[in-house]
């Protein structure tokens, strides 16, 4: 009988498989389980493959952009509010990701591990965003046919009032073929070639790093000569300053300024001002803003400094760049969800003060935002931008062939904002881009 | 009225949610406890006394004699390879002669097989003689008695009181439209548990924890059959009855050992019986042919099989080591598993060959057969599903049923989506989705447990099937014959195993392969021979040797 004592410990041999079975199942259970329970088939929250039991979605003053009635969801009656917030709010079958509905399912639906999709109310939680219906629909009207994205942010808080991707499409009607990337919200996951607002980044190192920078004067012979091939520019400038440079965007200028600089410091201011890394707002992830220069020539490089060769930039990326030189340095957190309320009327929108993140020096920025404002003053023509006191660049990205995408990004030092645009194929970067914005800013709050 | 009875469910579920998982731990750990509290000590019976006088006291109703540390009686003067004889306590004693070499001579004369023995005689192991003596006072030493406080009535009561609030829960939740069979069911389990808990106290027996994790394993299956198939309810139920009056029958007739080893045949010619039957008559219901259909009523032979596979399969030690090997149990197996392999039943294949693999291991010890009869079986598997197309594609969607969701990878994809959609405390009885999918209450009952009854409950479930196994761990070791450990170590193997190819197969750890959960899953034969299984465990544990402390 000892024998068959000690042969049964076969059996623990199957408890141990059995239990390392269990062990994985409750490490995935722990892990994916919100992915399993966001599956469209999952009756409890979805039918017929569409969200339903999530809370109100309103915007900053109130405007309900989606809500259930009876297990069905809704979003706003009007229609121009459903097409220039659905990028925020997102449709129901998650096929915007970046939306609220996809990307904060679990504060909409109130799912988590204790009570998995059940509540007593039986209803989800509601949620505030910070945006601001109408400014959204006015930033949609003005890119009109052009495909592009426009972001506002309030640069002391973080909170984006304004986001809007185009083209768009109408939850209700929604398209049959889903061309022209009208699911992709081009704010946070578009990629671009930025053009000359990638100057104020080569502005940033030569600040940094050039003393005398301010002293200095430069030769725009309608193009400059970096180690025998030209590198062009728009106007001759011939004898010109570093400030004067921004405000012309002298080509030549910020190539010289480039090659000076090296691959090491314009990679590390870049890469300090948010390039090459993953921003996220909201937990979402945007597309990344990519610098690299490591493997490239010197005329590469002089591209580099204005915004070609390479360089890829997304929007939201970039205005949180321009809201940290308008915010003395620091960027803000950006968000776009103000509170999340449970149906007991609690908020379970938590945010941690102090988020911000300093990407460059005070003085840096403060020197930064007055060349930019001189820009206006001296270039776009303060007229377009009547009691903004507006801070700005333009960029004109040229992509082979194409017409170049049309950039303006800026602040305003009266209100407290920083804006982006970019037009896809849309020409200058002051008379599409910049009229958008003179349009869209003019209805700030 | 109505609306106020749903004001009624929505307060009752909010509070019973919490409750149910809560009862559903309390239970667990009483048990667990009650397992612990329940210690043998070994108590002398015997002993064998040399000529120098040393005394090798018995201990074991079953005794090997042999000279390596393995045997109960360790001679240093014997073969170390091989025990010469086995000491058998009935109600006398007898000596059965093994295949060993070496000769085994009761006073002066060779045994030929077996002879009865009595206190006095004089055994010969090779050259040294020994005297068969009466137990004596200092053969054991008595290990001081620890003072364990677990009743068998906390466990009960927890039993009942979860089983209350779950049944006030299904009741609110399906009124005014309640299934008839729902208070049915449920009062026919509690009848059967109240009456068989106060008969045993009667017989003051110390363990009926089986049989506790089986009536707790129940209930929860009676929950899933209210939600998922309530029509089949009164049926279910009548299963249960049925199967609880067959357990109680099989523990009885295999009470002594001489009779269960006598029946071995019998049992042994039943499954072969039946599964022939099986392949003449039977009916293909999803996949497999493992049906057959009496007009009245339709049942699976291959579940009957699992319960007369073991009772043929385990065997006393006496007869263990007078063969050299398991080849009559291994042809046996062969046959059987060529039947299961031919009504296309691979989950039954899959259960039945590792049931037989724990038998051969613990009837010979024998590791070379094991892993030969291993490297046999993946070579066939690996011929098996490449010939069996429903096998093959369930191979193909294993770990990747997220990108099959809506084909081959339906059942699991729905089954972690309702489970995540439980969280840890479920959504309440009848308020899941996972029901509405085909085989929902036989192969997806994890998935409606932990949605509709919280995680914690699931993992409860999964702790029954573990605990079982400690169980039989805990008693095999200390039965009177080697019958009973070998039939409880094997069912536990079976049930563990079957349990872990429903649940891991549903929820996509292991490939699905659409089993029964025993005593869980709806299905009237499955649960018959559930509680037929049952019996190994009570048969272990009412033959128990040594004294209870």
């Amino acid at each position: 009988m000892k024998q068959i004592g000690l042969r049964s410990v076969v059996l623990l041999v199957l408890v141990t498989f059995f239990a390392a079975c269990a062990g994985f199942f409750i490490f995935e259970y722990a892990v994916f389980g919100d992915d399993w329970a966001k599956f469209p088939s999952n009756r409890h929250l979805y039918n017929n493959g569409k969200l339903f039991k999530a809370g109100t979605i309103t915007d900053r003053n109130g405007t309900v952009l989606a809500q259930t009635i009876d297990s069905v969801r809704y979003f706003n009656s009007d229609r121009q509010i459903r097409m220039a917030t659905i990028h925020a709010v997102g449709d129901l079958e998650g096929k915007v990701s970046t939306g609220a509905h996809s990307a904060f399912w679990r504060k909409l639906t109130g799912y988590e591990l204790l009570n998995g999709t059940y509540n007593v109310s039986g209803r989800g939680n509601d949620m505030q965003l910070t945006l601001d219906a109408n400014l959204c629909v006015a930033a949609m009207k003005e890119l009109g046919s052009y495909s592009g994205a426009v972001g506002i942010m309030n640069y002391k808080t973080g909170e984006i009032i304004c986001m809007v991707s185009t083209k768009t499409f109408d939850p209700n009607n929604p398209p049959e073929d889903s061309t022209d990337g009208i699911y992709v919200n081009r704010l946070l996951s578009g990629r671009y070639a930025p053009g000359s607002i990638f100057k104020l980044v080569t502005a940033t190192a030569a600040i940094d790093y050039i003393p005398d920078i301010f002293e200095r004067t430069f030769t725009c012979e309608r193009g400059v000569e970096i180690e025998g091939e030209w590198v062009s520019c728009l106007y001759r400038h011939g004898k010109i300053n570093f400030k004067d440079a921004l405000t012309q965007s002298c080509n030549s200028v910020f190539a010289q300024l480039a090659v000076e600089l090296g691959r090491d410091k314009m990679t590390k201011t870049a890469e300090k001002l948010g390039f090459n890394s993953t921003i996220t707002v909201d937990g979402i992830k945007c597309a990344r803003s990519s610098y690299e220069v490591s493997g490239a020539r010197n005329i590469d490089l002089a591209w580099s400094g204005m915004g070609q060769y390479n360089d890829i930039v997304n929007p939201m990326q970039y205005l949180r760049f321009v809201a940290a030189i308008a915010n003395g340095g620091v960027a803000p957190k950006p968000t776009f969800v103000k509170s999340v309320t449970t149906p007991y009327g609690l908020n379970i929108n938590f945010k941690f003060p102090g988020g911000g993140e300093r990407l460059m020096s005070k003085s840096t920025a403060n020197t930064l935002s007055d060349m930019m404002r001189n820009n206006v003053l001296h270039n776009y023509g303060e007229s377009n931008f009547r009691g903004l006191e507006l801070c700005a660049k333009t960029g004109t990205a040229e992509i082979g062939e194409q017409r170049p995408h049309s950039w303006f990004v800026g602040f305003s030092r009266t209100k407290p904002y920083a804006f982006v645009v970019v037009a896809e194929n849309a020409g200058s970067g002051i008379t599409v881009a910049g009229r958008i914005a003179s349009r869209v800013l003019s209805q700030l709050p | 009225m109505e609306q106020i009875y749903h004001i009624y469910y929505t307060y009752f579920l909010a509070v019973s949610r919490w409750l149910l998982p809560l009862f559903g731990l309390i239970f667990t750990c009483q048990w667990i406890r009650c397992l612990m509290a329940l210690r043998y000590q070994p108590v002398s019976l015997g002993a064998l006394v040399s000529p120098e006088g040393k005394r090798f006291p018995l201990t074991a109703h079953e005794s090997s004699v042999g000279g390596g540390s393995t045997a109960d009686v360790a001679i240093p003067s014997l073969n170390r390879r091989r025990k010469c004889a086995v000491i058998v306590k009935k109600d006398e004693w007898y000596i059965y002669k093994t295949l060993a070499s070496q000769e085994v001579k009761l006073n002066g004369q060779p045994i030929d097989r077996v002879s009865q023995l009595e206190f006095g005689d004089i055994l010969q192991f090779g050259d040294t003689e020994y005297k068969f003596m009466p137990p004596s006072a200092g053969d054991c030493k008595q290990k001081p008695k620890k003072a364990q406080k677990a009743s068998a009535g906390a466990l009960m009561f927890w039993l009942i009181i979860f089983q209350i609030v779950m049944l006030l829960q299904l009741l609110l939740k399906f009124y005014p439209e309640i299934p008839p069979g729902l208070p049915i069911a449920f009062l026919s389990l509690f009848l059967i548990e109240l009456v068989y808990f106060f008969i045993r106290k009667a017989f003051k027996d110390p363990n009926i924890l089986a049989e506790m994790q089986a009536f707790f394993l129940v209930t929860i299956g009676l929950g899933i059959c209210t939600t998922a198939a309530p029509a089949t309810l009164i049926k279910q139920a009548a299963a249960v009855v049925l199967g609880f009056l067959g357990f109680v029958a099989l523990w009885q007739l295999l009470k002594s050992p001489d009779r269960a080893m006598k029946l071995r045949y019998i049992f042994g010619g039943g499954a072969v019986v039946l599964l022939i039957l099986n392949l003449i008559f039977g009916k293909q219901i999803y996949g497999a042919r493992n049906w057959i259909d009496l007009g009245i009523i339709t049942f699976q032979p291959s579940e009957f099989v699992k319960v007369a596979f073991i009772a043929a399969g385990s065997a006393a030690l006496y007869r263990l080591l007078a063969t050299r090997n398991a080849i009559l149990f291994m042809g046996f197996s062969a046959f059987l598993l060529g039947c299961l392999a031919l009504i296309r039943d691979f989950g039954g294949l899959l259960i039945f060959f590792v049931t037989m693999m724990v038998i051969i291991f613990l009837r010979t010890g024998d590791i070379k057969t094991i892993i030969a009869i291993s490297a046999l079986a993946v070579t066939g598997g690996v011929a098996l599903i490449v010939i069996m197309p429903h096998i093959s594609s369930r191979f193909k969607v294993w770990r990747h049923v997220w990108e099959y969701a809506n084909s081959t990878g339906f059942q699991q994809t729905r089954t972690l989506t309702a489970a995540a959609s439980g969280g840890l405390l479920g959504v309440g009885g009848g308020n899941g989705y996972l029901d509405r999918v085909a085989a929902s209450d036989t192969d997806l009952v994890f998935g409606i447990v932990c949605e509709e009854w919280g995680l914690i409950l699931g993992l409860c479930v999964l702790a029954s099937f573990i605990l079982l196994s400690f169980y039989a761990f805990k008693f095999a070791r200390n039965a009177k014959s080697a019958y009973y450990s070998i039939a409880v170590c094997a069912t536990a193997a079976l049930l563990l195993f079957q349990a872990a190819l429903n649940i891991f197969g549903s929820t996509d750890i292991l490939p699905l392969t659409g089993v029964t959960l025993p005593f869980v899953s709806n299905g009237g034969t499955s649960m018959v021979a559930s509680f037929g299984l049952l019996s190994f465990f009570k048969g272990c544990a009412v033959n128990q040797g040594g004294a209870r402390v």
